[in-house]
């Protein structure tokens, strides 16, 4: 029987704690890193090493950052005027790898849920309304189209109304190379109410 | 294992492992059931939407003899009540009637009459003006107490029997509804509670909000109300009666609410 101070047997406990990763995927990738060349074994710890030492959050926008305030926050070619609101870090990578947006980011860092007790208080919603107040035109709301996302996305539009910026949530519809008879009823009414004016392309 | 298809609204759903979703609904046919949807979470699955909270859906499952966890199968929406989840009143209470539904009952004992009591529920909270929607969850949460055998009397002392007519009165959850002076003695950390608010409860469980139409409750009948009813679930429910959706309505700014 193995000890628990062997370090597999070690190795393969911290790795099954990882999410989607089961006993028998952790043992594999515990026996893979005692194949590999050392460098490489040891450059993925001192890379996880990094990530714990040098990532924090954006004290701006609650971005995940390796100096603060973040890249995005300080960098002066973005439109200031503009803040999109997301769940998590990962979803400010999803909109940035569309090349479409160059405004600001704010992660709340989840959404209501009261059966999770979670409430306005645990997301950094105070922290959005003292940022809109310096200057904001608009705040985009991302979060996602859930029934606790939804709930979010109405409690801010709420919060902010009375500060009369423009207050935006992102498209649902019809998504790109899809057929419509594949798209839920729901889903085509939402995209007909916010159906858009073609505009002719700009002459070149 | 049997395969059965049934009619059912979603009581939540919690993210579980990568891709999957453990749901909890309410059915007529099954009455509360926890499935497990292996694969919701992925796009291409089609199963996100119709396993939101809040959404009257279709569903396929494997029921597994002697277990409380069933495998989905499929799911198809019927109704997302969606002018209930743009309005954040309407999806404050409609949310509060989903957790009284899944707090007071357990597993698998088929009840036809709360389902549709249910789902009547959230349609008239999506067809009415969101001023009445406090006024129609009080109406469903008694309806609720009523079905599940817990109904509060208003009518009559609950111990005496008589129709009191003094201004102010107790209401005892202990002893299932109000007290008269003469026997307040008999629960005296009830509550108090205003003979108008316990003749407007009485109108409310008879006639429903509509028979009520726009009928102004000052502050102090709400906040009774409010009290009476929740003392009343707790006193049933104990902790497990605490409906959070409420809880954190409470916590709101005045602008929000």
């Amino acid at each position: 029987m193995r000890s628990e101070l062997d370090p597999v047997a070690k190795l393969t406990a911290e790795l099954e704690k990882l999410p989607g990763i089961g006993a028998r995927t952790a043992q594999r990738l515990a026996f893979h890193l005692m194949k590999v060349d050392k460098e490489e074994a040891l450059a993925l710890a001192q890379a996880i090493v990094n990530l714990r030492e040098e990532i924090s959050y954006c004290s701006v926008c609650f971005n995940l950052t390796d100096r603060d305030p973040c890249r995005i926050c300080s960098d002066p070619k973005r439109d200031t005027s503009t803040i999109c609101v997301v769940e998590q870090p990962r979803d400010v990578w999803t909109i940035e790898g569309t090349s479409q947006y160059r405004g600001l980011y704010h992660v709340l860092g989840g959404v209501i849920a009261p059966l999770e007790d979670v409430g306005p208080e645990d997301l950094r919603i105070k922290e959005l309304v003292k940022r809109v107040r310096s200057g904001v035109k608009e705040v985009i709301l991302a979060v996602s189209a859930g029934t606790e996302g939804q709930m979010t996305a109405l409690y801010i539009h709420k919060l902010l109304k009375p500060s009369r910026i423009k207050i935006s949530q992102i498209a649902r519809g019809v998504p790109v190379g899809g057929d419509l008879d594949m798209v839920d009823g729901d889903t085509l009414a939402q995209a007909i109410k916010g159906r858009q004016e073609m505009t002719p392309p700009a002459r070149e | 294992m049997a395969i059965l298809k049934t009619k059912a609204i979603v009581l939540k759903s919690h993210k579980w492992s990568e891709s999957s979703r453990i749901v909890t609904l309410l059915s007529g046919d099954f009455g509360k059931i926890r499935v497990i949807a292996k694969g919701a979470r992925r796009p291409k699955s089609g199963l996100e939407r119709p396993l939101q909270p809040l959404t009257l859906s279709s569903i396929i499952f494997y029921k597994k003899e002697n277990r409380n966890l069933h495998i989905l199968s499929q799911a198809d929406p019927i109704n997302h009540f969606l002018d209930v989840k743009s309005n954040l009143k309407k999806l404050t209470y409609a949310s509060a009637l989903c957790e009284l539904s899944d707090r007071m009952t357990t597993y698998e004992q088929p009840d036809r009459a709360l389902y549709e009591t249910l789902i009547d529920g959230l349609r008239k909270i999506e067809d009415m003006p969101d001023h009445q929607t406090e006024k129609l969850f009080w109406y469903f949460k008694l309806k609720i107490f009523k079905i599940l055998g817990y109904s509060p009397s208003f009518s009559r002392c609950s111990r005496c029997g008589i129709h009191p007519r003094t201004p102010l009165l107790s209401f005892s959850p202990g002893l299932g509804g109000i007290l008269c002076n003469g026997c307040s003695y008999e629960d005296p950390k009830a509550p108090s509670i205003h003979l108008g608010t316990v003749r407007f409860l009485g109108r409310l469980t008879k006639m429903g909000p509509e028979g009520l139409g726009n009928v102004e409750i000052s502050e102090l009948v709400k906040g009774e109300i409010r009290e009476v009813l929740t003392s009343f679930l707790k006193y049933h429910a104990g902790n497990h009666g605490r409906l959070r959706s409420l809880e954190l309505l409470n916590t709101w700014p005045q602008e929000v609410r």
